[in-house]
């Protein structure tokens, strides 16, 4: 389904101004919200540009004139983008007066208060915003703003700039020039530097390197003879000393890979009627797929026989190398890509089409999903010599398409002719009209008002599900009001704690705390049932949903593996429906895993690929979980503790790659998070003594063989929370800079009785383990009693405390046992730490063994996992 | 943050006046909008207002009253008003509300207020001026201006010779200036005055940028090109046709 409408509100319908070169922003926090831009002054003249504002998904529009700007003029190029999950909304502009660059910002694009500036700067020109929320790793959580500039203010020719500020939403934000062209210029590079965003941190750019010329541009006969497309990359949100150098070219090893050389296009000062009464100067755009950000697209300008045309190029391995071209367009300009979560690509143009009198501009959406067959709709067609130009540009220097979710959202500048037979697809007008007449009209309703350009909104949702099968499985939940709609991609950075997967250890029917379901860790070769809650957000008919659950051992490095599949069952009236199925963990296997679930109808399947086979953590399967709302995930390697007390948690990471070398891992943890904790350290195997956890601090686990496992642990002397309180802390594998996966340790605060027959449950897994792996009859008693224990209806610290006594020597007998038959231990002292339990029962403090306890155990339990792993090996 | 400007200076008048009725308190014709300071206003006849507004006699807008008591319902006055939201329908901020005139009245008022409005920013165009003359533009070419980079923002800055008739301020027997203008209709310079060869009428001039930019917003003052001793005439008050040599005069008088 596609919806075109002139934005134009109702109350302009006498306006008869060109507002040409549009921009158009979404809030991916809500994407009813939207804001447009134009060449669009105030109506009455006031100090302040306007935005189109619509808050009903483009439907209706309303002018909000809150840009810092000569209101009676407007802006000079204006785009715009809201951050990923904040709400906020960028721009930047060139002062309609001044014609300087400046950077505004509002937290709230719905409100009448103006915008506020945060950089003023002379001679830079066409700044094109791009902004992001980070979901993952590090610096979870921060906005990040990314302009491309003309910065002609740059030394040496290379003017091509990435303005990029790293925080944006603090209070005084610092942005930072990055010039990325590298090389030698005709003096300057091509107005037009686009960057793209993927939300792993990879930055892209692409930018014309402009090298001779002919013609005089005061004449209007300048042509741009030589000159190439440059593309840069950054692979950790510019963070590093020499952002945006990743990407070299062979040729000279310098940053800035020529994805195509020998390009040839003219660079007007202004449009005449031989060109459609529209200036030609070089068009780009890139857009990058978020399934995976080595897959780029570029569109750039070049003229082909001596005739303008797009052309379109992919790279399939992060710029290193582009495809020949995979789309060419005859005497088209104002390309804008834009990629979808199911890996559409789709392209906006337009085109200038005919001859003599007939001569039109057409606009047109083109889809592929392989790259060389390509879908064409148009948009619109309205004859190219009417309304007569009132200026420069006539249509734009630029247009907008962007995807959020499945859907694709786009902007484009037109005659506002109503004419259905101008628009294919159907139109809208919010402004007088008279489609049989084909006339404007004023607010009167009967003056007739003169044709000039519109912006047009449009949204293609064919490729999506309608909300009646668009079927969901929430990231998060706070309460029964607040969580995921089902918005793509999700917008809560903590998508794998509160999701709608759960597993509990009994197939009763679930409870929710606050619309929260309650996970409880699997139990090893005992009754497990996954759990996925489906929603949908409008009833429809009834349909069976597939449901896949999946489970990989907590950690890095260890893939999804499939463990179950069913069905559930909505009838016409559901909103919601609750999947559920047994599924068995080996008794081997440890109890902290993570749990994913991914969902599919006919009509709605999951964005391939899935889960299956695909390591958890940052970004892998944490940006699949984001993007596509089929899929959810939950980390189960929650540790319950007493507040007051402290203990130590471990778990695996392994050397994917196939050579050795020095394993890296960022540490971070929110600092609210952190002033709860007494003493936190980090240690590694391998590594000296437990250092002090730092956020932002990274660790080495040197010389790592191939395939190699080793154990890290996150230790606390305490910590102090509310029942229920999470306390989560991040550790995330860092290559080239570049986080590439990640886990977290997530303690919870719980009552005595909770995190004691939590304890016991995992004794019981643990012991288990232990029996079968080391042949440990102690450990098996162990097993037992810790077991019957756990079953009972509440669990007292005295109860615990006789639990231990009693099995004492069987405990000891287990430690010893596995003492004897790993004599090198992997580095672990389990006998100490079994010691240090021992002392706390004899001083009857059940508090401090139940805490020594969790130690011991988790100690044990990777030190069989790390046994199992090595035996596989 | 930011506060949402005032429009205009002290003594703009305000670009919509109309004569309307107070509908109803409390209310707006717009969803969401509607506060204790709203009303919907039922527009009888425009006084004056932008080009795009003038044909709205015959609707209801909202009005908001800020701090003004608002009338009561059924009353008629005459607003003064300024732009808030432009939508489905209209909503204003009302700056001055008077007690309803006759239209003829009105009107009369209006220009008044328009004229006394216009003559005071030609008074400071013309206090600021290093020059005023009479003439026509014999001849226009572009001017060299030596610019470090190519863009499509360019003012392709122009010379118009004038055949001086008259001087009405400056030095007198001065038979001919020049006068630099942007000729580029891009976006950025679409709005500023141009100038062609055979046209006659009064021009402002004003030399070099930044000592002829009083009476210019800063920003655009900022904005003028450093031409040195150039004659520059960029402002929308720094060309009159002949029609007005009267009032020009009148005013230098003053």
């Amino acid at each position: 389904m596609i919806t075109v409408v002139n934005i134009v509100p109702q109350s302009l319908s006498g306006e008869a101004n060109q507002d040409s070169e549009p921009n158009l922003a979404i809030n991916p926090a809500n994407p009813k919200e939207m804001v447009a831009s134009a060449f669009t002054p105030d109506p009455m003249g006031g100090p302040n540009a306007p935005l189109y504002l619509s808050t009903d998904a483009g439907a209706t529009w309303t002018l909000n004139s809150i840009v810092p700007s000569a209101g009676s003029i407007g802006t000079g190029d204006i785009t715009m983008r809201f951050t990923g999950t904040t709400n906020w909304l960028f721009s930047g502009i060139l002062d309609g007066a001044t014609g300087a660059f400046e950077v505004h910002r509002t937290p709230d694009a719905t409100s009448p208060t103006v915008m506020t500036t945060l950089e003023t700067r002379a001679n830079e020109d066409q700044p094109f915003v791009q902004a992001a929320t980070v979901m993952g790793g590090p610096d979870v959580g921060k906005d990040r703003v990314y302009i491309g500039v003309n910065d002609f203010n740059a030394s040496g020719g290379k003017t091509a700039t990435v303005e990029q500020t790293l925080n944006a939403t603090v209070a005084s934000p610092s942005f930072a020039s990055v010039r990325v062209e590298r090389r030698s210029t005709l003096g300057q590079n091509g107005p037009q530097i686009r960057p793209a965003i993927h939300p792993d941190g990879t930055i892209y750019a692409a930018f014309y390197r402009w090298i001779s010329s002919t013609g005089s541009f005061p004449a209007n006969t300048l042509v741009i003879t030589d000159a190439e497309a440059i593309v840069v990359r950054d692979d950790s949100w510019g963070t590093g000393a020499t952002p945006f150098s990743a990407l070299t070219d062979p040729s000279d090893s310098l940053p800035g890979r020529r994805a195509a050389t020998g390009l040839s296009f003219p660079f007007n000062r202004q449009g005449v009627p031989a060109n459609g009464q529209e200036r030609w100067g070089g068009d780009l755009s890139i857009a990058v797929d978020l399934r995976n950000s080595s897959t780029v697209y570029l569109a750039y300008s070049t003229r082909v026989g001596g005739v303008y045309t797009i052309n379109v190029v992919r790279s399939l391995d992060r710029g290193v190398t582009w495809s020949g071209t995979l789309l060419s367009i005859s005497n088209g300009k104002n390309p804008a890509l834009a990629i979808n979560s199911l890996g559409m690509v789709a392209i906006l143009y337009q085109q200038f089409t005919g001859t003599g009198a007939t001569q039109r501009w057409e606009t047109h959406f083109r889809t592929t999903i392989n790259g060389t067959t390509w879908s064409d709709t148009l948009l619109c067609t309205t004859l190219s010599q009417a309304p007569p130009r009132q200026g420069s540009p006539y249509l734009g220097d630029y247009e907008h398409l962007m995807a959020l979710g499945k859907d694709f959202y786009g902007i484009f500048c037109a005659s506002n002719v109503p004419d259905l037979a101008n628009f294919p697809q159907g139109v809208t007008f919010l402004r007088n009209h008279d489609f049989a007449a084909k006339k404007l009209f004023d607010l009167d309703g009967v003056t007739v008002v003169d044709p000039s350009i519109d912006p047009y909104f449009f949204k293609v949702t064919a490729l999506d599900a309608p909300a009646t099968s668009d079927f969901y499985v929430r990231d998060w939940t706070d309460n029964a009001t607040t969580h995921d709609t089902g918005l793509e991609p999700s917008t809560n950075p903590v998508f794998y704690a509160t999701s709608d997967v759960w597993n509990q250890r009994s197939n009763v029917a679930p409870t929710f705390v606050a619309d929260v379901p309650q996970n409880e860790d699997p139990q090893n070769d005992a009754s497990n049932f996954a759990f996925a809650r489906v929603s949908r957000n409008a009833a429809g008919s009834a349909e069976t949903v597939d449901v896949e659950f999946l489970v990989a051992e907590f950690g890095t490095g260890s893939p999804y593996a499939s463990v179950v599949t069913t069905t559930v069952s909505f009838g016409a009236a559901d909103l919601t429906a609750i999947a559920t199925a047994p599924w068995t963990l080996a008794p081997t296997s440890s109890t902290h895993l993570c749990l994913g679930a991914q969902i599919s109808t006919a009509s709605d399947p999951f964005v391939t690929p899935g889960l299956n086979g695909n390591t958890p953590g940052w970004p892998t399967t944490d940006l699949m979980v984001i993007n596509d709302n089929n899929k959810g995930q939950r980390n189960m390697s929650v540790h319950y503790g007493m507040s007051g007390f402290g203990s130590i948690h471990y778990f695996v990471v392994r050397n994917a790659s196939k050579k050795p070398r020095d394993f890296v891992l960022g540490l971070r943890a929110d600092p609210k998070v952190l002033k709860s904790l007494a003493n936190p350290t980090v240690q590694v195997q391998g590594g000296d003594q437990a250092v002090a956890f730092k956020p932002d601090m990274r660790i080495e686990l040197l010389g790592m063989r191939a395939g190699e496992y080793r154990w890290v642990a996150f230790g606390v002397d305490a910590f102090k929370g509310k029942t229920r309180e999470q306390f989560p802390v991040d550790f995330l594998e860092v290559v080239d800079d570049k986080i590439v996966n990640g886990c977290r340790v997530n303690l919870v605060a719980a009552t005595a009785t909770r995190a004691l027959k939590e304890l016991l449950l995992f004794a019981g897994s643990v012991m288990q383990r232990l029996n079968l792996q080391f042949k440990l009859d102690s450990a098996a008693d162990v097993a037992a009693a810790a077991r019957e224990l756990a079953s009972a209806k509440t669990v007292s610290l005295a109860a615990y405390l006789r639990f231990l006594v009693a099995n004492r020597d069987a405990l000891s007998a287990t430690v010893d046992g596995v003492t004897a038959a790993r004599r090198t231990a992997v580095g672990l002292d389990v006998a100490s730490s079994w010691q240090a339990v021992q002392d706390a029962v004899d001083g009857r403090d059940a508090r401090t063994a139940f805490a020594r306890m969790t130690t011991l155990l988790n100690q044990l339990d990777i030190v069989t996992t790390l046994v199992q792993k090595s035996r596989r090996r | 943050m930011a506060t949402r400007r005032t429009s205009g200076s002290a003594t703009a008048p305000a670009p919509l006046v109309f004569i309307g009725h107070v509908v109803r308190a409390k209310a707006a014709t717009m969803p969401d909008i509607a506060t204790n300071n709203t009303a919907i206003v039922a527009v009888d006849h425009v006084v004056a207002a932008p080009a795009m507004f003038t044909a709205i006699a015959g609707s209801e807008i909202t009005v908001r009253f800020g701090r003004m008591t608002i009338p009561p319902t059924g009353s008629s006055r005459t607003f003064h008003a300024t732009g808030w939201i432009y939508g489905a329908s209209l909503a204003v901020d009302a700056v001055k509300v008077e007690a309803a005139r006759e239209q003829s009245a009105a009107a009369v008022a209006r220009r008044t207020e328009q004229s006394s409005a216009k003559d005071s920013a030609l008074a400071a165009r013309l206090d600021a001026a290093h020059m005023g003359v009479v003439g026509e533009v014999t001849s226009v070419r572009p001017l060299d201006v030596p610019t470090t980079h190519i863009s499509e923002h360019d003012p392709a800055w122009h010379e118009a010779t004038i055949k001086v008739d008259e001087v009405v301020k400056g030095r007198r027997g001065t038979r001919e200036v020049n006068v630099v203008f942007p000729d580029s209709d891009d976006v950025r310079w679409r709005k500023v005055p141009k100038y062609h060869e055979g046209q006659q009428g009064i021009w402002l001039l004003h030399r070099g940028a930044v000592p002829s930019s009083h009476g210019l917003a800063p920003k655009a003052a900022a904005a003028l090109p450093q031409l040195g001793d150039a004659l520059t005439a960029v402002n929308k008050n720094d060309y009159l046709p002949l029609e007005e040599l009267g009032r020009v005069k009148a005013l230098l008088q003053k």
